[in-house]
Formats: structure tokens, C-alpha cells, sequence
């Protein structure tokens, strides 16, 4: 598999504390990589440290097949877009001509900004000074810039904060055609695990610094334990009944369900005829999956902010 | 010449010019009004230029280290105030961003320097200065405003960089003004060698003595103090070198 960023054992030490601890992040092309974390796990200072904005302690890294120098940090950098914590902005000035600065510097043609004003769906407000914009235009604004000069990596560091419903559900929707539409590779950072679950096609978790987890989306969702849910007309009866029978069960939040393991359809059928044996209603069988916070917290052993 | 012309983009509306030539305007008009209302008598006229060369020195040491000092923060709030130096540090080296804030306001510094100049020198055609044009003091008044000025621009410029808030540098700038102004009255004394912002008298070769009456003034000219000078010039080039390393050693 090819991967747009690769690095080794990158690690960043403040006053010896890691907040980075040799991390190996496997970022491949053309997907969007959700980098999960709680507030204050490493996040922003890796993404920093991917642009060379922060030097690492120890470690390298590898974006877009090359190893980041200082040397040739801003030449490998031009092929990349991105958008670090709160937007870049110069207040005084309007949109567009924040726009025209980033063409400039990144030697792109001023036909760029037309088209990136477009995809953020900005043009009517590009004559407007970005003082005055809201906090979710800055955010577009931010990704327009960090989209102009069609970057093949792009970095995007909880692009929806501050941002109301419509606004996330905006961005998202932007983010998650860049790859399909123009062949961006796309980091996107959060410490909201729905966020990621919506939008990332592979996932990397870190926690105190340490990436705990990397692999593709779905593996993740495989790492849950599949239960069933059981609701009868005597859940009290009902746990008694199978764990006789050695099922574990355990009660649901709220006691309004019964848990059980999901061991195939022939133990589940089984379970069913005993209930029915013993006389007992069944109300509702239904099948679950722990929920990215339980992953999480499986994971990390420690309760995410949300 | 990118990070120049980007720079000088980003200066749309900050009316960076407008600062220099407000310390312009109140240097001619100053010193103007004063010779209107007490025009040169006939051994006035005979050093005129020189008392012109000490009064626009002396403008420029009340004025200009504030000037520099709100014309440093203006140029360096802007990246503080935007968050901007985590996107354009993946455009542009921290070098470059270093240097073109300088190039261009050394651009203004050398305009102003110029217009003071010819100014220093119209005045004296138009209230009829006797005194023969002395070039040397007045292509040395250009070379010492623009140097000093450049120097202490730097300065201002290093500490707006490192400082996030602007009130701080302005604050240096403004007791810079202060101890300049107050290390004047004090020549070829410790004091007035070691306050950056005082060496624009220091680079003033002209000296005004006041008679016994305190009628009598007479102007006239001294040697340059060349070691105080290359110390200074020494004392800039350790202060460029030693705050763009504090910069680039700065994390975003």
C-alpha cells in the first residue's frame, strides 16, 4: 500500500514530558484519516511536526514519499494544504485578498481562488473584510486557503470547531468529496469519536501522546464485541434462566435490557426455545455493537470528552 | 522578492506610511513654524544650516523611536492578531518573513531619511541661510537618520516578534524616547553610549554652545565620535544576529 505520510518513532518532548511518544502513523493515499484523540492528547503537535512547524525530539517523517528536511520542507509543503487548530487570517483585509496572499506565496495562478471560493461556497462573501466574518466563514475560508494550488495532502486540525450544526455537517459533507472529487489525501483531526465514525476511511488513535490504534475504519468496528439485546416480560426471571444454562448476561443501563454475548445463530436460537420453555414473553431481540466510546474507552481506559 | 511583494500586500490599510509621514510632517512643520516666527538674524543665517541639522536631530530623537517602535508592532500584530504564522510557515521560511518586514519598512525608513533631508536642506534656501551648503553634514544627517533608524527599527521589530503582546515593545519604545531624550543633554557620558535610542544625537556632528548671556549661540562642528559609532553598529548586527536566532528558535 502506498501512504502519503509515514513516519517513524516521531516523538516531541517538552521539559521531558512526551507529548509525543515514538509514534508511527501509516497515513494511506486518497483516504481521509481520522486522527482521534481526547483534548490534550498530541494531536495538534504531531500535525505541527508533519509540517515542520515543530521539530521532533527524535524520529523522522516521510510525506508524500519524501523525508522532511529543513531543506526541503517547503518544496515538499507545496503539494500540501492545511489548516492547524483556528483559522489564519488577516482581519484587515477581505477574503479574496487573503486568497491572493496564499497564491502568491504558493506561485499559484489567481484563477485558483475563483475556483476554491466555489468549493467552500464563499463567493459571496469574498469582498467582505475577514474581520467581519463569522467564526464558521474563517473556517471556510481557512480550508480555502489550505485547498488552493489543488494540494495532493491535506491537513485539517478540528476543522469543525466552533462551528454550529449546519456548519459541521457542511464541512464534513466538503471534506468527505475532496478524496472522490480531486484525489486529496486528507488528515482530519478531532477528539469527537461521531465526527471521525462520519467522515475517516481509516483511523489512528492517540492517547498521552502514544498512538494506541491504526488501522482502517471498519477494523475498528470490528474490534466491537457483538451482543444481543434481549427484552422480555421478566428480565429477572430471564438472567436467572440462562445463566443457569451458562450464558452470561449482564443488565443493560437502566436495567430495561438484557445483554447477552452473540455466539452464532444456533445458540441464539437455543437461548430463544429455552426462554419460550421457562414461559417467558420475548419481547425484542435485537442485535448490537459497542459504540466507538465503549472502543474508546476499551482502549485507552479512560472516558473520552465528547 | 515574493515574501516582499506578500508582505507589502499584507500592508494594504495599515497606513504604515502614514506614521512616517506624520513624523515627517511634524519634524518640517515644527521646525518651520519656529522659523517663521523667528527668522534667522544675520549670524544665524551664517550657520543655518547647522542649526537646522540640530533641530531636525533633535525632532527626530523625540519623535522617531515611538514612531518605529507603533511601526514595528503594526507590522508584526498582524500575524500575531491573524494566527498566521502556522499557515505561512508552510509557504515561506521564517528567514524570509524576518527580512521582508525589514525590507520594507527600511524602504520607508530611506524615504523618510531622503524627504528629511531635502527638506532640512529647502528650509534653508527658503529662510536664506548664508551659510555655504555644508554636503558633507547633510549627506550625513541622510546616512545617520536612516542607519540609527534602521537600527532601532530592528530592535523594535525583534522584540513585536518575540512578544505577543504589542503593548510591551510599544512601552520600550516609548521610555526608549524618554532616556534618548534625557541622555542628549548628557554628551561624552556613559549614558548617552549605552541608550540605543540616544545615538541619534551621538551621530550629530553639530554642537550648539549658549553664551555666558544666554544671547549668544554659536554652532559649530565637532569630530565624529567613530568608536561610539562602531559600537552602536557593532550593538545592531549582535542584536539582528542574536534575535533572528530567538526567532527561529521559536515555536509556532
Amino acid at each position: 500500500m502506498n501512504y502519503t505520510i509515514e513516519t517513524s518513532g516521531l516523538t516531541k518532548k517538552y521539559n521531558g514530558h512526551f507529548s509525543v511518544n515514538h509514534i508511527n502513523l501509516r497515513i494511506p493515499e486518497c483516504g481521509i484519516y481520522g486522527f482521534l484523540g481526547p483534548n490534550g492528547a498530541g494531536k495538534s503537535t504531531t500535525m505541527k511536526m508533519l509540517l515542520g512547524l515543530v521539530k521532533p525530539t527524535e524520529g523522522n517523517v516521510k510525506v508524500l514519499g519524501k523525508f522532511l528536511t529543513p531543506q526541503n520542507r517547503l518544496s515538499i509543503l507545496k503539494q500540501t494544504g492545511s489548516l492547524i487548530e483556528s483559522p489564519s487570517y488577516y482581519a484587515h483585509l477581505t477574503g479574496r485578498e487573503n486568497l491572493s496572499l496564499i497564491c502568491m506565496l504558493k506561485q499559484a495562478p489567481e484563477s485558483e481562488i475563483d475556483r476554491v471560493l466555489h468549493i467552500v461556497r464563499l463567493e459571496n462573501q469574498q469582498h467582505k473584510k475577514t474581520g467581519q466574518y463569522s467564526l464558521g466563514m474563517k473556517q471556510r475560508l481557512g480550508l480555502a486557503g489550505a485547498l488552493i494550488g489543488s494540494p495532493r495532502l491535506l491537513l485539517l486540525d478540528e476543522p469543525t470547531n466552533g462551528l454550529d450544526p449546519a456548519g459541521i455537517q457542511e464541512m464534513r459533507d466538503l471534506i468527505c468529496s475532496l478524496p472522490k472529487q480531486y484525489g486529496i489525501t486528507v488528515m482530519v483531526s478531532s477528539h469527537l469519536l461521531s465526527e471521525i465514525d462520519q467522515m475517516a476511511t481509516d483511523v489512528g488513535i492517540i492517547n498521552k501522546g502514544v498512538l494506541i490504534f491504526q488501522d482502517t475504519l471498519s477494523a475498528l468496528h470490528r474490534k466491537s464485541r457483538r451482543q444481543l439485546k434481549l427484552k422480555t416480560t421478566d428480565l429477572d426471571k430471564t438472567a436467572r434462566v440462562l445463566s443457569t444454562h451458562g450464558l452470561p448476561v449482564t443488565y443493560s443501563a437502566g436495567q430495561r435490557f438484557l445483554k447477552i454475548p452473540d455466539e452464532g445463530d444456533q445458540r441464539t436460537a437455543a437461548a430463544v426455545s429455552l426462554l419460550a420453555k421457562n414461559e417467558i414473553g420475548i419481547l425484542r431481540v435485537e442485535e448490537t455493537e459497542n459504540s466507538l466510546e465503549e472502543i474508546f474507552l476499551s482502549l485507552t481506559g479512560k472516558k473520552v470528552s465528547l | 522578492m515574493k515574501a516582499f511583494l506578500t508582505e507589502v500586500k499584507k500592508c494594504k490599510r495599515r497606513r504604515l506610511w502614514l506614521l512616517y509621514l506624520c513624523a515627517f510632517l511634524v519634524a518640517v512643520l515644527w521646525i518651520g513654524s519656529s522659523m517663521i516666527r523667528y527668522p534667522f538674524n544675520e549670524k544665524e543665517a551664517a550657520a543655518g544650516y547647522y542649526m537646522l541639522i540640530l533641530n531636525y536631530s533633535l525632532m527626530n530623537l523625540i519623535f522617531l523611536p515611538v514612531i518605529l517602535a507603533a511601526c514595528a508592532s503594526r507590522v508584526c500584530d498582524i500575524e500575531t492578531k491573524g494566527d498566521t504564522d502556522k499557515m505561512l510557515l508552510t509557504m515561506q521560511s521564517k528567514t524570509s518573513l524576518f527580512h521582508s518586514k525589514i525590507i520594507l519598512n527600511g524602504i520607508y525608513i530611506l524615504i523618510f531619511s531622503a524627504a528629511e533631508t531635502l527638506s532640512l536642506f529647502l528650509m534653508g534656501q527658503i529662510f536664506h541661510a548664508t551659510q555655504p551648503i555644508p554636503y558633507f553634514q547633510l549627506i550625513w544627517f541622510f546616512i545617520s537618520t536612516f542607519v540609527v533608524s534602521l537600527i532601532l527599527y530592528v530592535m523594535q521589530q525583534i522584540l513585536s516578534l518575540l512578544m505577543k503582546n504589542q503593548l510591551m515593545p510599544l512601552f520600550i519604545g516609548l521610555m526608549g524616547t524618554f532616556t534618548g531624550v534625557f541622555s542628549a543633554f548628557f554628551p561624552y557620558t556613559i549614558l548617552s553610549s549605552i541608550v540605543p535610542w540616544g545615538y541619534y544625537a551621538v551621530f550629530n556632528p553639530v554642537m550648539m554652545q549658549i553664551g555666558d548671556t544666554f544671547e549668544e549661540v554659536s554652532y559649530f562642528t565637532v569630530p565624529l565620535p567613530w568608536i561610539r559609532i562602531c559600537i552602536f553598529l557593532i550593538f545592531g548586527l549582535l542584536f539582528y544576529l542574536a534575535g533572528l536566532k530567538c526567532y527561529l528558535k521559536k515555536e509556532v
